[in-house]
This record gives C-alpha cells, sequence and structure tokens, in this order.
C-alpha cells in the first residue's frame, strides 16, 4: 500500500509492532531509508526479547495467568453489557474456555450484516426476524376447545407486522410441521383433531407450542444495537453454521463465544483464534492484563494436534504419556493401578516425572550437555 | 508461514544462551574449587569469580553439545 510496506514486509517482526511502527512513519513523514534503519534497529531488539532454549515457557504461562487468576471474582457475573444479554463473565467463564465445554452457559453471537443491510434499521429488522426463533405464542392466542376437540389460533395481527408473517405463512408452516390440515376462517386458524381423545389434543397443542415458525431455533433473543455507523445484531443463543447462511449476514464478520462451534464450523486455526480472544477478553474485562503470549502457548497447547482439547483430565494433561505425570494431576490411584494391570512402563522423558523420582530435569541449566574443547 | 526443512536448519550463530553460560561457569568453578590449574593471571579468590573471567576470556576449555532443533534459528531470509 504505502512505500514503507516494503519495508516492514523484508522482516518478520510481529504484526502488532509492524503495524505501530508503520503508523509512526506515517506520523513523521520519515523517508525510505531512515525507515528501513529503524526497522533494522527494532528487529534487533526483537532477536535480543526472544525466548532461549530451555526457557519453562510453559510454567511462565502458566503462572502468568494464574496469578491474576486469583484476583478474579468467584461469583457468576452476569451483567447487563452489550445490549442487554447476560454473558457470564469471570472465572466461571475461563474455565468453561479452558474446559471446551460443548455448550456454554451463555451462548451469544454478534452478527454483522452485509453492506446493503447494515445501514437500514428495517432490513437489519429483517434479517433479525430471519434469524430469531419465533414461537406461535409470540404472534397469536392459542386456545383449545375441548367441546368440539379442536385448536383455536387467533393472530395477533401487529405482532405477526412486526415479525413480518402473514397469516397465509403460519398456516403453511404449522401444516407442514404438525403434519395436520389447518382450516381458516374469520382470520382464525383452528386446528381440528380427528380423534376424540383429550390426549391427542393436549399432545398436539404442546407441539405446536414447541413448532419453530421461522428463524433459527437456537437463537432464543436478538437485539438489534447501532455500533457506530452501521447496525448489529446480537443474539441470545448461538448456531454459527445456520447463521452464517441467512441472507443479509456478513459471513465473515460473524462472531460466536461458543469455541467448540467455532471449531466445527471454521476448522482448528479459527478455533485457536476463537480461545485467544475469549479468554484475553474475559481477563481484560475483569481489568487483569496478562500477555497474549502466554495465552497463545495456552491455545497452541489446546490445539497442536489438530482437534480441540481441554486443559484437564480428558485432555492435555490426560494424554500425556508419562503415568507418573497423569498421576500427579489428577485421580492417582486409578493411573496408577491402570498402569500397573497393563504393565505399562515410563521412559521418565518428561519434567514432572524426573521430579519425582528426584532427577535433574531436562530443563534451562539442566538441559545443557557439556562436552570438552580440544585444542 | 512456509519454512522448508533444509533451509529451516541453519546452524544458530554460536552464542551461548543464559542457561549454558551458567552450566559451563558452574563447572569450571567446581573444577577450580577442587584444585584444577588456573587458566588465567587473576587476583580474584573465589573459584565462581574466576570461571567468569575465564569465561569471559574464551579460556575455558568446554563447551556444549546442541543435538535438538531447538537451536535452530529462523534468518528472516528463511521467513520471506
Amino acid at each position: 500500500m504505502t512505500k514503507y510496506d516494503d519495508v516492514l514486509n523484508k522482516y518478520p517482526l510481529p504484526s502488532a509492532v509492524k503495524e505501530e511502527l508503520k503508523a509512526e512513519f506515517e506520523r513523521l513523514g520519515i523517508n525510505k531509508t531512515k525507515a528501513r534503519q529503524i526497522v533494522e534497529r527494532c528487529y534487533q531488539a526483537y532477536l535480543a526479547n526472544l525466548m532461549e532454549p530451555g526457557e519453562a515457557a510453559g510454567i511462565i504461562a502458566a503462572q502468568s495467568i494464574g496469578e491474576p487468576g486469583t484476583q478474579m471474582t468467584m461469583r457468576t457475573f452476569h451483567y447487563a453489557g452489550v445490549a442487554e444479554i447476560d454473558v457470564t463473565l469471570g472465572l466461571p467463564r475461563l474455565i468453561e474456555i479452558l474446559d471446551v465445554r460443548k455448550n456454554p452457559s451463555t451462548p451469544m453471537m454478534t452478527i454483522r450484516l452485509a453492506e446493503d443491510y447494515a445501514k437500514d434499521r428495517n432490513k437489519a429488522r429483517e434479517v433479525a426476524n430471519r434469524i430469531e426463533a419465533t414461537y406461535i405464542l409470540d404472534i397469536a392466542d392459542v386456545a383449545t376447545d375441548i367441546r368440539h376437540m379442536q385448536i383455536i389460533i387467533t393472530p395477533d395481527e401487529k405482532a405477526l407486522e412486526r415479525k413480518q408473517l402473514t397469516v397465509e405463512e403460519v398456516k403453511k408452516r404449522i401444516e407442514k410441521g404438525l403434519k395436520t390440515e389447518v382450516e381458516e376462517s374469520e382470520g382464525k386458524l383452528i386446528i381440528a383433531i380427528s380423534e376424540p381423545s383429550y390426549k391427542v389434543l393436549m399432545d398436539t397443542f404442546d407441539k405446536l407450542r414447541r413448532l419453530v415458525l421461522a428463524g433459527i431455533k437456537e437463537i432464543r433473543r436478538v437485539i438489534i444495537r447501532k455500533d457506530g455507523e452501521e447496525y448489529v445484531l446480537y443474539t441470545e443463543g448461538s448456531n454459527l453454521k445456520k447463521v452464517m447462511k441467512v441472507k443479509g449476514v456478513d459471513p465473515a464478520r460473524t462472531l460466536t463465544n461458543d469455541i467448540y462451534e467455532i471449531y466445527e464450523v471454521l476448522g482448528i486455526e479459527a478455533a485457536r483464534n476463537a480461545v485467544i480472544r475469549e479468554a484475553i477478553s474475559t481477563l481484560e474485562e475483569q481489568g487483569l492484563e496478562v500477555n497474549v503470549r502466554h495465552i497463545m502457548l495456552v491455545a497452541d497447547a489446546m490445539t497442536a494436534d489438530g482437534e480441540l482439547k481441554q486443559i484437564g483430565r480428558h485432555g492435555v494433561a490426560g494424554e500425556k504419556q508419562s503415568i507418573l505425570a497423569r498421576a500427579a494431576f489428577e485421580m492417582t490411584v486409578n493411573n496408577l493401578l491402570d498402569a500397573a494391570v497393563q504393565g505399562d512402563k515410563d521412559s521418565l522423558s518428561g519434567i514432572t516425572e524426573n521430579i519425582i523420582v528426584g532427577q535433574p530435569i531436562k530443563l534451562g541449566t539442566g538441559d545443557v550437555e557439556l562436552i570438552a574443547r580440544l585444542r | 508461514m512456509i519454512v522448508t526443512v533444509s533451509k529451516a536448519k541453519k546452524a544458530f550463530p554460536f552464542k551461548y544462551t543464559r542457561f549454558e553460560r551458567a552450566r559451563i561457569i558452574g563447572a569450571r568453578a567446581l573444577q577450580i574449587a577442587m584444585g584444577a590449574p588456573v587458566l588465567i593471571e587473576t587476583d580474584k579468590k573465589d573459584p565462581l569469580e574466576i570461571a567468569r573471567e575465564e569465561l569471559e576470556r574464551g579460556l575455558i576449555p568446554i563447551t556444549v553439545k546442541r543435538k535438538r532443533d531447538s537451536f535452530v534459528w529462523l534468518e528472516h531470509s528463511d521467513l520471506f
């Protein structure tokens, strides 16, 4: 783009550093030679700050996340931040992220709209209606008539208009969903039950109540908010796969806080980014500053095998090859007993095992092998 | 970023990491403390201090064996 880009592109600096440099160059209007010298100096400083081989990177990461973690409030903190949607925050949320829960307690999506929908409130409303799950009780009164064995649905004109539905559409949807005939008379919809059975009537009523007339089942609520120039949809509940396909949604800028869903829909790299983003934002929300690099290491450990693994018994810690390392973490007796029954061997190649048996560990100074330098 | 293996396996410019330095100084100080001949002229009495000065002047007859890929250093020409 600018003349500084080809200078910066020659150096493998982190993109954040590059951006900062570029902004500063542009502000000062420096020439190319000067810029190159500055970048070179930055690169030298960057190299000097890289971690040395042998450093206990994992332990430093664990401590750097753990210490601020102790400051976190334990209680589940619900807050009305963006658009009155409850979000699990603080320690419970952090635990949720690291445990890779398949169903987070408060799934939430931030949906940004395609260009021609984003600026217009009515069009945004249109998209919201396509996403939000609409049930019969949202748009009509439903009564059961036991004497004539029928269910009478009285649609609410205003609610229908707001949801951009017609009686005709509702009728079709019910017919398809319940596989029954629906009669229309005087603006009312009537479902007649053929069998004279009270149970069938109540079952049909229940089914009708749970039938999704429009939208996506998992999305319980949609809130439209103006964010700067454009309208953004915030949802309670999450279904990334379906929402991305909805007309008017910009799939590239649509987010969910359900990490496992991101992993299933977009793959492992997206999941890694999601873990980093969610963990950092949870910590930042609590006013705790943790360097991204520590979180990145954790995210890498969780995703390195190509599948999203939790930190803990059923994931990273539970899949360690050493018996002693696993026994040191959780379920000591089970691990040792299983290993004994199977006649497993421990090669004592890791850190934990060697600490347990009281040997020097392969880390830092312990990882250096000395040889004589003969002249 | 894709780095070809052959290109990436460039030797690390030989500079000791702080762990290697500590280990070498430690080993040498132990030798001196147990009576090994000192290789420099110095007034220092502490074996650790002597070992440190010896390392500074590059006289310690000890070096490290690096066997793993962890010492691969990526030059920026490898990355772009």
